[in-house]
């Protein structure tokens, strides 16, 4: 193949550059996540993980069942626990507050046990 | 190459380049709320992508979900746990940030390798995955009626237990966030007495 051929493969958008997409933002998801002090940042770090994950499902939703649509069911499932998952995780981030006004993820060593 | 395959692939490199920007921004901002910002806008920029894979009640749900939803409760919780020592909070020590970015890039080299046949992909013909283009009836059907009714179907019908199973870990996060965040019993404001003094 010649040069400009591997160049058009390239530009043009198929299956593989959504995965490199969602690669990428699973990566400064995880990123994100061990670096991160902050423990909302945290949270939201674990929110851009789950959007990594359902932009794979939905593009291999597209580009190989289009007609059953099995991947976008999953991505509902996948927005919903999502959804009660910042929920319930920020509900413990303040009854953590609570007992001990920081949100540092340092700060927290007793949960060690 | 047709002009559509152009316009399409121009829309998902902008719209990529954005979100990517956006995700880098919700780690790396200095303060947190910029942070949140930066998070509704990388989420809309998911909802683009959808757009542009033919899934468009995915795409809307994500806009009402993760876009306005998650983020209020996010918004809510900063403001709630407002600390003067942002920027202290900023990034954790150097030798723990430092493995996890060498071990996040070797990730994605790992996932690039393994999706593009150990870099070979661009040198040969066929693709990793069976991509199948869907027939012509299909594009018709979804087009004239948009995916909502076969997701609606899907949902209750092959998957009816999942979606049951779901309204029940819905409501049981529901409760359990009241249970864990709310007050303790003692502290409660009893409704019938909140007028009077507390002795």
């Amino acid at each position: 193949m010649s040069w400009e051929e591997i160049l058009i493969k390239l530009f043009n958008v198929e299956l593989t550059h959504y995965i490199v997409l969602s690669a990428v933002l699973f990566c400064i998801g995880i990123v994100g996540l061990i670096v991160c002090r902050n423990v909302i940042r945290v949270l939201m770090s674990i929110e851009i993980l789950l959007s990594a994950v359902n932009i794979n499902f939905v593009a291999f939703a597209n580009y190989t069942d289009l007609g059953d649509l099995k991947g976008q069911v999953f991505a509902i499932f996948i927005m919903a626990v999502a959804a009660a998952e910042a929920a319930i995780g920020l509900a413990i981030l303040l009854a953590l507050y609570r007992n001990k006004p920081s949100v540092d993820t340092e700060e927290f060593k007793e949960l060690r046990g | 190459m047709e002009m559509q395959d152009i316009i399409y692939s121009f829309f998902f490199y902008a719209i990529a380049f954005v979100l990517i920007i956006a995700a880098l921004g919700v780690v790396f901002m200095p303060r947190i709320v910029y942070s949140a910002v930066s998070m509704v806008v990388a989420f809309l920029c998911v909802a683009g992508i959808f757009v542009l894979l033919n899934a468009d009640f995915v795409a809307v749900s994500q806009v009402i979900i993760y876009g306005v939803g998650i983020t209020i409760v996010m918004i809510f919780a900063i403001m709630l746990t407002a600390t003067r020592e942002d920027k202290k909070l900023w990034l954790a020590f150097k030798f723990r940030s430092l493995v996890a970015i060498g071990s996040a890039g070797l990730l994605f080299l790992l996932i690039l390798a393994a999706v593009t046949k150990g870099f070979t992909m661009l040198s040969s013909e066929a693709g990793l995955f069976a991509v199948q283009k869907p027939s012509q009836e299909v594009i018709q059907r979804l087009a004239a009626e948009g995916t909502t009714s076969a997701i609606g179907k899907a949902l209750l019908t092959n998957y009816v237990l999942p979606f049951e199973i779901l309204s029940l870990l819905l409501l049981a996060a529901i409760i359990g966030a009241i249970v864990i965040a709310g007050k303790g019993k003692d502290k409660l404001i009893n409704p019938t007495t909140a007028g009077e003094k507390p002795d």
